[in-house]
């Protein structure tokens, strides 16, 4: 392979850790190739350590500042239907308690005491599932007010 | 911070769960590289600086449309590519890329001049492509990216990038014959 060939192979290559084998044995003899090649690889090494233009202000506080002001934040990661399907599974768990033997085994085995702490317990389930649901998602609120200057005026 | 080594897309998990301020750490890895796009498409720093804000504020609002197909970067480069080519489009100023100083970095007075010398050889390789096809060599050369990850954020075809990255490198090895540099390196 003569230099020039071995030149216009080299520059068209994409991916330089591959080169092809006939290149790689041109370049084990040819001292000028092997060099200009060198000088091209270190230069287009340099390249990727800087950038084409110079910046010098630093922006991510104002892009910072901006998006905090755009009043847009991905704190719902759960979707709403998951939210409505376990909130069913939890009424409809409370409600299916009296049709199972579930609670006459649990008294048998515990005695009747046990009915007020199963009661509490869901209690505190019901509870901390609407805490939840209140704090993620504030915006279901914000007509609370409008329904109940609504509800007044029927209502007096 | 103990986000500062996590990688781009566990960090996008983390934003998308609420976490809205370890989004600085995307903003302060990608600023540049974004500034430079805009720079390309737009020729003025206080156009590319707002371009830069701009595209990351759009990045953000569209976070949860990365599925993670790709890495992020390509993610955040094509819409900078896309809104850089609308703002192109839409500006339609073109100047000569000789106006723009490219940087140089001083490390020492004799790097600093071969920096200089090399820069303006690649420079005028760029000047001499075609303007849709600058930033292309941009991508290649600044952003170590290969030709098929240039022509998934471009569009343009493979083929094309290709030839044109060849007149660039072969612009900038004539370029390289004879300055300094190659003095430099056979010492």
């Amino acid at each position: 392979m003569k230099c020039e060939k071995t030149m216009e192979k080299y520059l068209e290559q994409d991916d330089y850790t591959r080169l092809p084998i006939m290149l790689r044995m041109h370049l084990l003899f040819c001292r000028r190739c092997r060099n200009e090649i060198r000088l091209l690889s270190d230069t287009m090494d340099y390249f990727q350590e800087t950038s084409p233009f110079h910046m010098d202000r630093d922006i991510s506080e104002s892009v910072m500042n901006r998006i905090l002001k755009l009043d847009e934040n991905y704190s719902h990661t759960m979707s709403n239907f998951k939210w409505l399907a376990v909130g069913s599974f939890i009424i409809l768990s409370i409600m299916a308690l009296p049709f199972n033997e579930s609670f006459t085994w649990m008294k048998g085995h515990f005695g009747g005491n046990l009915e007020i702490p199963l009661t509490m317990v869901m209690g505190v389930g019901i509870t901390i599932y609407v805490s939840l649901f209140a704090g993620t998602h504030p915006e279901a609120f914000q007509y609370r007010d409008k329904i109940e200057r609504f509800i007044h005026r029927i209502i007096p | 911070m103990k986000h500062d080594q996590s990688t781009d897309e566990h960090i996008v998990k983390e934003v998308l769960q609420g976490n809205t301020n370890i989004f600085r750490i995307l903003v302060n890895r990608y600023q540049k590289q974004v500034f430079n796009i805009g720079m390309r498409f737009l020729r003025n720093e206080d156009d590319s600086y707002d371009f830069a804000q701009e595209v990351f504020i759009r990045a953000y609002q569209k976070l949860s449309m990365f599925k993670g197909l790709s890495p992020f970067r390509f993610w955040l480069y094509k819409l900078a590519y896309n809104m850089g080519i609308n703002k192109f489009k839409a500006k339609k100023d073109i100047r000569d890329l000789e106006n723009i100083d490219l940087v140089s970095k001083e490390k020492n007075p004799e790097g600093s001049h071969i920096e200089t010398e090399i820069r303006k050889i690649l420079s005028n390789a760029i000047s001499e492509l075609p303007e849709p096809y600058r930033i292309c060599v941009d991508f290649y050369f600044f952003m170590g990216m290969s030709y098929a990850e240039i022509s998934e954020i471009t569009q343009i075809p493979v083929n094309t990038i290709k030839s044109n990255v060849f007149r660039a490198k072969k612009i900038l090895h004539n370029g390289l014959k004879g300055t300094i540099a190659e003095e430099y390196n056979e010492m």
